[in-house]
């Protein structure tokens, strides 16, 4: 059986009624993901307190826990469980609710409720802890000898894996290995009538001949037998004393010799001296996924908390196949939170659920507004360097890398720092846009009349017009391209609507392009100079030295306003289509682009750097750079950002995109459609 | 979990036996016999379907105790458990106490297993969460207060028509299914059709009070059938759940509960093993039907008889055979403890006139000082039972005795009624205040007194919807706790008259106690207002106060000599000591459409064995007068009119007189010409 639905009330983050959580589950594997403070802790936390763990460690309730200023509302934490077995509900029937209707299976709903009563005992604050079943949270009591079954496993984060690990009392070892038939069982019992070799004894056999190695050893006889002189002395004459020697325990039970001996071994990876944080973490989970699927009765629950600490990219992936794999294969439930973006890229989206502002966002199909079409393109293109935006407090998706380079310097310029804001920027590589926004989109609630509930997290998609000046055309040799005569005021109206209209609705909104692309755009707009030289730049890059960028600089200087001059006597001759100077320049300068394959990441970058630059040579001011940059950038920006204090000091580090990504994308960046 | 395979039971062994028999603090050959030969062996090792038929004094609960013990200790699953069901709570009280100091006994009292009554089984595990379920929440199951409450709600023009003209009283209408079809007790047809108001009135009042949580004991079978017809899985569920079962006392199963038990565990495919015990010969219903149809124990391909009682000699098995049904000829083995000179063979019966009916139990008493030890008197018990202890009517003053209470004016039928729920606050307080003397565990009187508390509370507001905690007691403070002055008055009570168990007097009732009590049911309640039912619950009852100087007096013993009492003896009906063992009993005569012991006078007299050709109502005298006799290790004793021997005859005829004594009673008289004076001759033959 599986826990089917988890409901928390007044419990840290989580109030009453909308603003109690409600989380579906499904069997298998269940990311939960979201940024800090999210409540994805608070979730695992309400679990361990409602089922209690396997390694017996109580958690104990702190006068926090209590969600709200007065703390006096009870906490409930109610885990519906589905998909029972024939042994889960022979073992749970005194507690089924049924389907009236006598058509669905039956359930088993807990309901753990905590009430804080006020009082002191022993000087503690005295709280009732109850555990009913039925739906409604009034059935029989559940007594503890039942609730022992439920107990989850938990892996805590960042645990000394290490000391789990080593020999000595009750270690994780030790356990994983007295579960172990092999262990128990194999081999011979050591008898001291029979001539065992020493290979064929059992692990309690080896213990027992040792010990009886032990007290025959020479040095041992002998020291007993100066012993037993020396007390001779001292004894009264005829009184028959002697001494024994015998190994400490030897007369306990066979279990408590068997655990006395497993707890000498280590556990240690072949090869390596002492193991890394990472290594350790690794083991361990390994260990315990050992010890679960060795439980024979009992629950099939696993909840982990960022097991990712220490592990690198590739161990993160290689974890998450691994416990995915896991689950399916040994029927566990797992549910298990995280930071990484890594570890989130290597689930499937159906198996991840949102965690933002103490609500529940299932991201499984039927939940959200993806196909199954969708599901099946984000499997493949969700990697790790989009998979930030499950952590994100507002995203900015782009068709490319240009915007991906740009964008926060943009942001920056216009006072608005998207990492203190927790913005991430996915770069869909110009496919798919829209397929990454319906994640964030809810599906309309199937029952009538209930409101969706919304992700609060904005959602800026920014895309191109891609709609030419009428001068275009015929300079980048794109005839058939569309311009405002072309299409007319009619189309052209609709054409934006029609692409703002794709992904927008809930959190989401598109922002398009005034006119044709971000280069062209920003062209237009006032930074046609800045433009030229950063793409002047970028197409000698590979010959570019500290020494000859100056000359470059003044290169493209002299180019661009030659460029201007010929534009001015273009519109002046009236062989302009009807166009402005600004916007022909503009056309110029994507020529570079359009034709001698500039590219454009590249050029963004150096832009970014010239734009800065400016800044701070006081050439452009904030005021100045609000009034000229292009209107649906400064918007999708202020979206994201809206309504949403800065972060200080991030805790935990936005996670943008590697350089090497960026290099790597902008060797194959095309011109986009 | 991983999936079901197929449960092996543990196996027992020889050495599981005599374990078994050491854990109880018996001989190690108590279950095998000296000889090895005891058939008690045989059932203790079976772990297959069987009926055994066991003797009264077979020792038949001990065995079942030992066996679960056995099978406790080697139990393989936290998951899969033994159900143990029977009619009361004994084997749970006999775990208890027999296995207080093992581990094992508070393993087998918990999951997985479970160890009640069959009421208590079906309710766990099929009709409340059923129930539950449907949307029907279980405030309150108790078939007085759910019939009260059904009765209340009928509109007054059908209350009154079925009243009047169909004579029905509250607690008779019932539902025959889970739509609430309107029937009589038993399943009888409704009186009423289809498309009358009243029909329909009832139809309603039926659903609406499930609604409110309140049920009747009877719909847990109705609710169980329909479970099991609506999800089919609960019967391989419950067979999972328990591949072992026992039942206990099989012998009193309704048709109800042996169809529902064949139901869920036995027919068809994958039965799971189940043995039952019980004697076919101590059969007494709780129900007016004839017992089980289906499934009959015992079947006789599967039948195991254990004869031997261990409880007393062979004069008393031969006294008591002739009763059983089919009588299969006690062997009688002796009483384990045995007092000093007394042997077994002096066995009374009284045989008084009428008006001399007040002096059975004084002449009782009598016989029992004179026969026995001072030091036997004070340990052993002594018991004085009737077939009907309670008139049901007002029987002709001509048929005395009628019943227990014609021998004694202030016998209480309300306190010592185990099976039945006391009708009067203090009738709670003072049977727990006598368990709680009897067994020196206080946790008996704070539970009826907070029982009487619910009770009243739900008398003042029926509508009070309490959620239950894992006592009584717990729920009172549950509701008390945030009214820390009504908590305090609240335990107040319960430490003066639960843990120092001081006694009520009716001048402390009603001069602070029962206000005290009033105003706790009106906090409970919150209800200002005591209702008509609440007054009553709360009167004062015929039990009389204890004297102070004999410290806590219990309900319905009767001290003799009342001066200076040497024994105590304790008056009750034949239902209410099945099962039990007593130092000596007597046996009261009683009216049941005829006066029963009477009635009985051919077996008496060796004319007659068992049923053969009797009709139903011999057949119930016959079972119940056979588990009185059956309960004594050291004297029986009778009390009957002196006319019951010969038609219109009003005294024994000195041909019957021999022939008792010579069948080995002694015959003791009580004339009324000749005063209450009486005489026995020690040496007379026994």
């Amino acid at each position: 059986m599986y826990i089917s639905e988890l409901t928390i009330e007044n419990f840290r983050i989580f109030g009453e009624g909308d603003d109690s959580l409600v989380l579906e589950l499904r069997p298998g594997l269940n990311a939960l993901v979201g940024e800090n403070d999210s409540g994805k802790t608070a979730i695992i936390d309400a679990l361990r307190l409602a089922l209690g763990t396997a390694d017996q460690e109580w958690f104990r309730l702190e006068d926090s826990d209590f969600h709200g200023d007065n703390g006096s509302a009870p906490i409930l934490i109610a885990c519906l469980f589905s998909g029972l077995t024939r042994a889960d509900r022979r073992a749970f029937a005194e507690f089924l609710s049924y389907d009236p209707d006598g058509v669905g299976e039956p359930v088993f709903c807990l309901n753990v409720t905590v009430a804080d009563t006020g009082r002191l005992r022993r000087g503690r604050p005295y709280r009732r802890i109850e555990f009913r079943s039925g739906l409604d949270g009034t059935g029989p009591i559940v007594p503890q000898e039942a609730r022992d079954l439920l107990r989850a496993t938990y892996l805590r984060p960042l645990r000394d894996a290490e000391q789990e690990l080593t020999s000595g009392r009750g270690s994780r070892l030790s356990q994983v290995l007295f579960h172990s038939a092999q262990v128990r069982d194999a081999g011979e019992d050591y008898d001291p009538e029979v001539d065992t070799a020493p290979a064929a004894l059992s692990v309690l056999g080896i213990g027992d001949y040792a010990d009886s190695l032990l007290v025959s050893q020479t040095g041992v006889a002998n020291a007993k037998h100066a012993i037993d002189e020396h007390l001779k002395s001292l004894a009264l004459a005829g009184e028959p004393v002697t001494t024994d020697i015998g190994v400490g325990g030897s007369g306990a039970s066979d279990e408590a010799r068997l655990r006395r001996i497993l707890e000498k071994l280590d556990l240690g990876l072949g090869g390596l001296g002492r193991r890394g944080l990472g290594s350790n973490n690794r083991l361990f989970i390994a260990c315990e996924l050992l010890l679960l699927t060795q439980e024979e009765e009992g629950s099939r629950l696993l909840l982990i908390e960022e097991p990712e600490a220490h592990l690198d990219a590739q161990r993160q992936l290689q974890l998450a196949k691994a416990i995915r794999e896991q689950a399916e294969k040994e029927h566990l439930q797992v549910i298990l939170t995280t930071h990484s973006p890594n570890l989130a890229s290597a689930v499937e989206l159906n198996s991840m659920t949102m965690i933002r502002g103490g609500k529940a966002f299932p991201l499984d199909e039927g939940q959200t507004q993806l196909e199954s079409t969708d599901y099946r393109f984000l499997q493949r293109f969700l990697d790790a360097t989009k998979a930030n935006l499950f952590f994100a407090r507002g995203v900015l998706i782009v068709e490319g890398d240009a915007e991906n380079v740009l964008l926060p310097t943009i942001a920056e310029l216009a006072g608005m720092d998207l990492s203190k804001y927790g913005v991430s920027i996915v770069n869909v590589g110009g496919i798919g846009l829209r397929r990454y926004a319906r994640i964030f989109q809810r599906a309309e609630p199937s029952e009538e009349g209930k409101a969706v509930q919304e992700v609060t997290i904005p959602v800026a998609c920014i895309t191109d017009l891609d709609v030419l000046p009428e001068c275009a055309p015929s300079i980048i040799g794109r005839e058939k391209a569309k311009t405002p005569t072309m299409l007319g005021e009619e189309k052209l109206r609709s054409r934006r609507e029609a692409l703002e209209a794709k992904a927008s609705g809930q959190c989401v909104r598109t922002f398009v392009s005034d006119h044709w692309t971000l280069e062209y755009d920003l062209a237009v707009c006032g930074f046609a100079e800045d433009v030229y030289a950063a793409a002047r730049l970028a197409k000698r890059e590979a010959s570019l030295t500290e020494e000859n960028l100056a000359t470059v600089i003044a290169e493209a200087k002299v180019e661009f306003e030659k460029l201007r001059e010929t534009a001015t006597q273009a519109v002046d001759a009236g062989d302009a289509q009807g166009c402005s100077v600004d916007q022909l320049v503009a056309t110029y300068v994507y020529k570079l682009f359009a034709l001698d394959s500039v590219s454009k990441p590249a050029t963004a970058q150096y832009l970014a750097d010239i734009l800065r630059r400016r800044m701070d040579e006081g050439s452009l001011t904030q005021e100045r750079f609000l009034e000229l940059a292009p209107r649906y950038l400064l918007d999708a920006v202020e979206y994201v950002t809206l309504g949403q204090e800065p972060v200080e000091a991030s805790t935990e580090p936005i996670v943008g995109v590697p350089a090497e990504a960026v290099a790597e994308a902008a060797e194959k960046s095309v011109e986009h459609e | 979990m991983s999936e079901t395979e197929a449960f092996l039971l543990p196996e027992i062994d020889d050495v599981d036996v005599t374990w078994a028999a050491e854990l109880l603090g018996l001989r190690p050959d108590a279950f095998g016999g000296p000889a090895g030969d005891d058939r008690r062996a045989v059932v203790m090792k079976s772990v297959s379907t069987l009926d055994v038929s066991a003797c009264p004094g077979s020792g038949k609960t001990t065995l079942l105790v030992g066996k679960l013990a056995a099978l406790g200790r080697q139990w393989p699953s936290t998951t899969q458990g033994i159900c143990v069901v029977s009619h009361t709570n004994a084997a749970r009280y006999e775990i208890e106490e027999r296995l207080a100091d093992c581990p094992i006994g508070q393993e087998l009292l918990a999951r997985p297993h479970f160890v009640g009554t069959i009421h208590g089984f079906i309710n766990e595990f099929l009709a409340i969460p059923w129930m539950r379920s449907l949307g029907y929440p279980v405030k309150l199951i108790d078939s007085e207060i759910c019939g009260r409450i059904r009765w209340r709600r009928l509109q007054y023009n059908s209350r009154y028509f079925l009243e009047t003209n169909k004579h029905l009283k509250p607690g008779s209408i019932h539902f025959a299914d889970a739509d609430f079809t309107p029937c009589l007790a038993g399943g009888a047809a409704f009186p009423c059709g289809p498309d009358t108001a009243t029909y329909k009135d009832v139809h309603q009042v039926l659903r609406s009070v499930a609604g409110d949580g309140y049920h009747c004991y009877e719909d847990a079978f109705t609710w169980a059938n329909d479970l099991i017809d609506r999800h089919s899985v609960v019967v391989e569920m419950m067979r999972d759940r328990f591949p072992l079962l026992f039942v206990d006392e099989a012998q009193d199963n309704s048709e109800m509960q042996s169809a529902l038990l064949h139901r869920l565990f036995t027919e068809g495919p994958n039965p799971v093993v189940r043995q039952r015990l019980g004697d076919p010969n101590q059969a007494i219903y709780d129900f007016d039907d004839a017992g089980a149809a289906t499934d009959p124990f015992p079947d006789e391909s599967i039948r195991i008889d254990l004869p031997n009682s261990h409880r007393f000699g062979q004069r008393i098995a031969d006294l008591a055979d002739p009763l059983g049904i089919t009588p299969y000829g006690l062997v009688g083995l002796g009483a384990p403890r045995t007092c000093e000179g007394v042997d077994g063979s002096r066995n009374y019966i009284i045989l008084f006139d009428p008006g001399l009916v007040g002096q059975v139990l004084p002449t009782y008493g009598r016989l029992l000082l004179d026969t026995f030890q001072e030091e036997d008197l004070a340990d052993g018990s002594f018991i004085a039972v009737g077939q009907i202890h309670q008139k049901k009517d007002d029987a002709a003053a001509e048929k005395i005795p009628r019943c227990v209470g014609d021998y004694w004016s202030v016998y209480d039928a309300g306190v010592s009624a185990r099976s039945a729920s006391p009708k009067k606050f203090l009738q709670y307080l003072f049977a727990g205040q006598q368990r709680s003397a009897e067994t020196g565990e206080a946790h008996h009187a704070v539970e009826g007194i907070a029982k009487a508390c619910l009770r009243l509370m739900t008398l003042m507001a029926s509508d009070s919807a309490v959620p239950r905690r894992s006592s009584s007691h717990q729920t009172v403070l549950g509701i008390l706790s945030a009214k820390p002055g009504e908590r305090d008055a609240y335990l107040n009570l319960v430490e003066t008259y639960c843990l120092a168990l001081s006694e009520v007097s009716p001048a402390a009732w009603d001069g602070g106690v029962r206000s005290r009590v009033e105003a706790l049911g009106r906090e409970l309640s919150g209800k200002q207002d005591l209702t008509e039912d609440a007054v009553e619950f709360l009167a004062w009852t015929d039990t009389q106060p204890a004297d102070p100087a004999a410290g806590v007096r219990l309900a319905n013993v009767y001290e003799y000599p009342s001066d200076t009492p040497k024994v105590a003896i304790r008056v009750g009906s034949i239902h209410s000591v099945k099962g039990e063992t007593h130092t000596a009993t007597l046996v009261l005569e009683s009216y049941w459409f005829a006066h029963n012991l009477e009635k009985l006078a051919p077996w008496l007299l060796g004319d007659k064995q068992g049923l053969n050709a009797e009709g139903d109502r011999q057949a119930k005298r016959l079972r119940t007068h056979y588990v009185a006799m059956t309960r004594p290790t050291h004297m029986l004793c009778l009390a009957m009119r002196r006319s019951s021997w010969v038609t219109g005859k009003p005294e024994v005829d000195a041909a019957t007189a021999a022939t008792l004594e010579a069948r080995g009673w002694t015959v003791v008289t009580l004339v009324e010409s000749e005063g209450p004076e009486f005489s026995i001759d020690p040496a007379a033959p026994a």
